[in-house]
């Protein structure tokens, strides 16, 4: 073989740290999904007509939004004289719906992973650098020099994905600021 | 309530056979020619020994211990049949007669007496003399004290020990083709390789772990919506901000515990970081001779004991802060009761952790009910094993206390008692871990050992805290509580089914019958089914609340704690599941059992898991201990991103490298050669071990001192700020939140 077997093993498990990073990228864009659709659960959003369908065929509208949030309801004579309300909302106003535009935590979660997948990346590099200094033999190095851009390429991609994720959580400011969404923030589109 | 009493029939079962199908300690052992050997006395007796001088967190027995020193059954099995096969003239006939010689059961059950060869026997006097050499030692470049062990007594017997684990290991077992440990360890000399029972099972599990998982996510895909997650649209509430929470006295002491908690942390982290310069650099600690003073084996025996005291210490004080909480309030003087708890627990880690020194140092008897026990994890000694359960009985008797009202009141099936008779479980089963006496059969006390760390640490600790957590959202308003039930109630079923008899995946090679490793492997298997799943689940009973708290007029004041509590979910999934299924099947353990896998999946498990959880406690109760002004919200975000990456460093550039390379060494040029100091000192290991310590070092520095910062800032305010009402004077009942009125609109 033209390279040593350490320097294989090195830059493999680079290679493989390098995958489970990406799969931890993966895996905090899959908690976001899977945190709406539980939250949701039962309900279908129509973005054709910014509208969510509950399980009894009703409509829900959009009737608010603040910086984080967008509030959908039904009209409360419907859901009022719904037999499956008892298991689906104590208020008389109507079922609401919120989703949320900044969401946390899943958006400080979804930071969780993408710093953790950035710190195989970094360790990915500490690995294969060593290796390089310790077989400095051109196929060695050539292997690395591979690895490193591969790194490189992931470690871009990824810091790209962790700035495109803030952490997300309502300051106290403007939760102060924001006070009773029924009577201060939520304003009516109609 | 079925699934569990199954669990534990089944382990009853286990239980007997474990006695009645277990390895035999002869009552006396001969040479060919009628001279004695070793008795059984000497075996019980060299077993003290053995754990008295720490030797259980230096290397092993039976693959059980520490991973630094040699697995002594291993190398006394080696060094045994390489003697024996040298006494025979070497060559491929010499090899035969050895293997005859060794697999051959010469033990009587009429008489109790077992013959050794002569060959066998004067290995056992050559091995006498190698061990007395080897503990006799003036250096400490082996990480153990100097002169660990000079008295001729007790090398005989440590010997006799070690040769009992070897012949157990190799003779076959009456009526079967393979030893009484299942051919453990890996040793050609005398032809133990995996016996077919070890591949079969590893096969049966593999696939009841694929169909348990797709079974499992179709039947959650068909019927989830009847779980309770999905739909409804739950009260808004309002949290109380943390100056507005008035705090119960009690509830008040617990500052104390959290910061006796960060201190404990602290010390448990600085020894891990000595125990770890050992496998870096054995013969000096930056030009200290440490092992003189702190051997490796005291420096490990502290570091596990530790992590166990400040865990379960974070999980009582919560408890204690918690109780109020659900009964709203507390009777007269139960403060008094919380500073004798937190009394008692100082005298028990602080006593066992000096008794233990003593021990380690040689001046301590063997097996003394004082000072000396040091199974690895049941380390302190029975004295202080029995106050420490006595402690948490007290605390039980505590909650009792506090609850009672409330629990009679309340339907058995609701969270108050789930969250009682969970942590009534907890004395409970700890105190099972009384049957593991150190001058019993080593296969005995290992089951019970088991017991505690297992059935004790990742179910009954594990149910208690999701009882806890559930509340604490209930509390916040994050859940509804039929979501927090159904969750405590999985919990319940799931670890049931899987996680009781699953225990038994840790005694595939310690001298049990093969059921033990057929049903070790499948439970153990399909526990990894509910952890997949609950962890999964768990994330989204996180978010799916967290989300709510949006609604309140007050800012949700649990960043961190949710946060630790959603790292929590990640090393659950990652150290507990994947780390532990990683080395769970037992052809993987078979040649792994030992080795720094298991370093891995103990690291990323117990810190991971209950680690970040006794933090997220931590920060949750001392966020109503601290003045919201006060409140070091920089220092909490700092100590979770370092205590993450920190841990992550170390699992990803040390432990699991290190692990997959030491597995293949095993695999390929033996068990043996793989626990050897000369192959874990080698060039590249060392290389690996010194790379973990910019994680360590960020762990220490960054995560566990601002902990310990936040915790003193606990004892500084102690909840002051929120105390009796300065009009009426009355102290309200304890809330975190309120049920907002629905605002009529019509």
């Amino acid at each position: 073989m033209i390279f040593t077997m350490e320097a294989v093993l090195a830059d493999g498990y680079a290679a493989g740290l390098l995958a489970t990073a990406a799969g931890l990228d993966r895996l905090a864009r899959h908690v976001a999904v899977r945190s709406e659709r539980h939250r949701t659960g039962g309900f279908t959003y129509r973005p054709e007509h910014d509208a969510w369908v509950c399980p009894a065929d009703q409509l829900l509208w959009p009737v608010g939004q603040d910086r984080h949030h967008r509030l959908y309801r039904a009209k409360p004579s419907v859901c009022n004289a719904c037999p499956g309300k008892a298991g689906c909302t104590p208020s008389r106003d109507g079922r609401e719906i919120v989703r949320a535009l900044l969401p946390w935590p899943h958006s400080e979660v979804g930071r969780f992973h993408r710093g953790l997948a950035l710190v195989l990346v970094v360790l990915a590099a500490s690995l294969t650098l060593i290796q390089a200094v310790r077989h400095p033999a051109w196929p060695d190095l050539v292997l690395a020099a591979a690895t490193l851009a591969a790194t490189g390429l992931t470690g871009w991609l990824l810091t790209r994905h962790l700035r495109a994720t803030p952490a997300g959580f309502p300051e106290p400011e403007s939760a102060a600021k924001n006070g009773d969404r029924y009577t201060t923030v939520w304003r009516s589109e109609s | 309530m079925l699934v569990a009493v199954f669990g534990f029939f089944v382990m009853g079962l286990l239980a007997f056979r474990t006695y009645t199908a277990g390895p035999p300690v002869p009552r006396l052992v001969v040479g060919e020619s009628g001279q004695e050997l070793y008795t059984g006395r000497d075996v019980a007796d060299g077993q003290k020994v053995f754990l008295a001088n720490g030797l259980m967190q230096y290397g092993s027995v039976l693959g059980h211990g520490g991973y630094l020193g040699p697995d002594y059954t291993a190398d006394y099995l080696r060094r045994a049949a390489t003697a024996a096969l040298r006494a025979h003239g070497g060559g491929d006939r010499a090899r035969e007669r050895v293997r005859q010689e060794f697999r051959t059961n010469r033990y009587d059950p009429r008489t109790g007496v077992l013959t050794y060869t002569r060959a066998q026997a004067d290995a056992f006097t050559a091995l006498t003399g190698h061990y007395r050499d080897y503990f006799a030692d003036p250096r400490t470049d082996k990480g153990l004290r100097p002169h660990a062990i000079t008295d001729p007594r007790q090398i005989r017997q440590l010997t006799a020990f070690l040769s009992w684990t070897a012949w157990i290991s190799s003779a076959e077992r009456p009526g079967a083709g393979y030893s009484y440990t299942n051919n453990w360890p890996a040793e050609p000399l005398v032809d133990n390789a995996p016996t077919a029972d070890t591949v079969l099972w590893s096969v049966v599990s593999l696939v009841a772990l694929l169909v348990g998982i797709g079974a499992l996510f179709g039947a959650v895909g068909r019927w989830g919506g009847h779980l309770g997650w999905r739909g409804r649209q739950a009260e808004t509430l309002d949290f109380h901000s943390p100056d507005h929470v008035a705090l119960t006295p009690a509830q008040r002491v617990t500052a104390f515990f959290f910061l006796v908690v960060a201190l404990l942390f602290l010390a448990q982290v600085l020894l891990g970081g000595a125990t770890e310069h050992y496998r870096a650099d054995l013969t000096s600690f930056f030009g200290l001779n440490l092992a003189e003073l702190l051997p490796f084996n005291l420096a490990r025996t502290w570091h596990l004991q530790l992590s166990l005291f400040w865990v379960v210490a974070a999980f009582l004080a919560a408890g204690i802060f918690l109780a109020p909480l659900m009964a709203g309030g507390e009777p007269r003087g139960h403060d008094r009761l919380a500073w004798t708890l937190l009394a008692a627990l100082a005298v028990v880690a602080f006593g066992s952790l000096i008794a233990e020194g003593l021990s380690i140092h040689g001046f301590i008897r063997p097996g003394d009910f004082w000072g000396s026990q040091q199974f690895e994890w049941l380390d302190l000694p029975r004295v202080w094993q029995i106050l420490l359960a006595g402690g948490m009985a007290l605390w039980a008797v505590m909650m009792w206390r506090v609850l009672r009202g409330t629990l009679t009141r309340d339907s058995r099936g609701n969270l108050p008692w789930m969250f009682f008779l969970s942590g009534l479980a907890i004395p409970g089963v700890y105190a099972i871990g009384l049957l593991a006496r150190p001058g019993d059969t080593f296969t005995v006390t290992d089951f019970w050992r088991f017991w505690v760390v297992h059935l004790w640490v990742e179910d009954f600790l594990e149910l208690f805290t999701t009882a806890m957590v559930a509340y604490m959202f209930v509390q916040l308003g994050v859940v509804r509580e039929r979501v927090a039930l159904v969750v405590v109630y999985l919990d319940i079923i799931l670890y049931s089914a899987g996680g009781v008899i699953g225990t038994m995946h840790h005694l595939y090679f310690s001298g049990e019958p093969v059921e033990h490793l057929a049903l070790g492997a499948f439970f153990s298997a399909m526990e990894v089914v509910p952890l997949t799943f609950l962890t999964v689940e768990a994330w989204s009973f996180v978010q799916l609340g967290a989300r709510q708290h949006m609604e309140s007029r007050t800012p949700f004041p649990h960043r961190w704690a949710v946060m630790f509590l959603v790292a929590v979910g990640f090393w659950n999934f990652l150290g507990a599941g994947v780390f532990g299924f990683l080395i769970n099947l037992p052809i993987v353990s078979y040649y792994e059992i030992g080795t720094g896998l298991t370093a891995n999946h103990a690291h990323g498990s117990m810190m991971g898991v209950y680690g970040m959880l006794a933090v997220a406690m931590g920060l949750f109760v001392l966020r109503y201990l601290i003045p919201a002004d006060r409140w070091p919200e920089k220092w909490a975000r700092v100590s979770f991103w370092s205590l993450n990456i920190g841990l992550a460093w170390m699992c990803f550039a040390t432990l699991l490298p290190l692990g997959l390379l030491q597995l293949y060494e095993s695999v390929a040029s033996g068990y043996f050669e793989a626990r050897s100091l000369g192959y874990l000192t080698g060039r590249t290991n060392t290389l690996l071990e010194w790379l973990r310590l910019p994680g360590d070092a960020l762990f220490i520095v960054g995560g566990v001192l601002p902990f310990c910062r936040i915790a003193w800032l606990g004892v500084r305010h102690r909840g002051r700020q929120a105390t009796a009402d300065p009009v009426t004077g009355v102290t309200p009942a304890p809330r975190l939140s309120d049920i907002r009125e629905p605002v009529d609109t019509a």
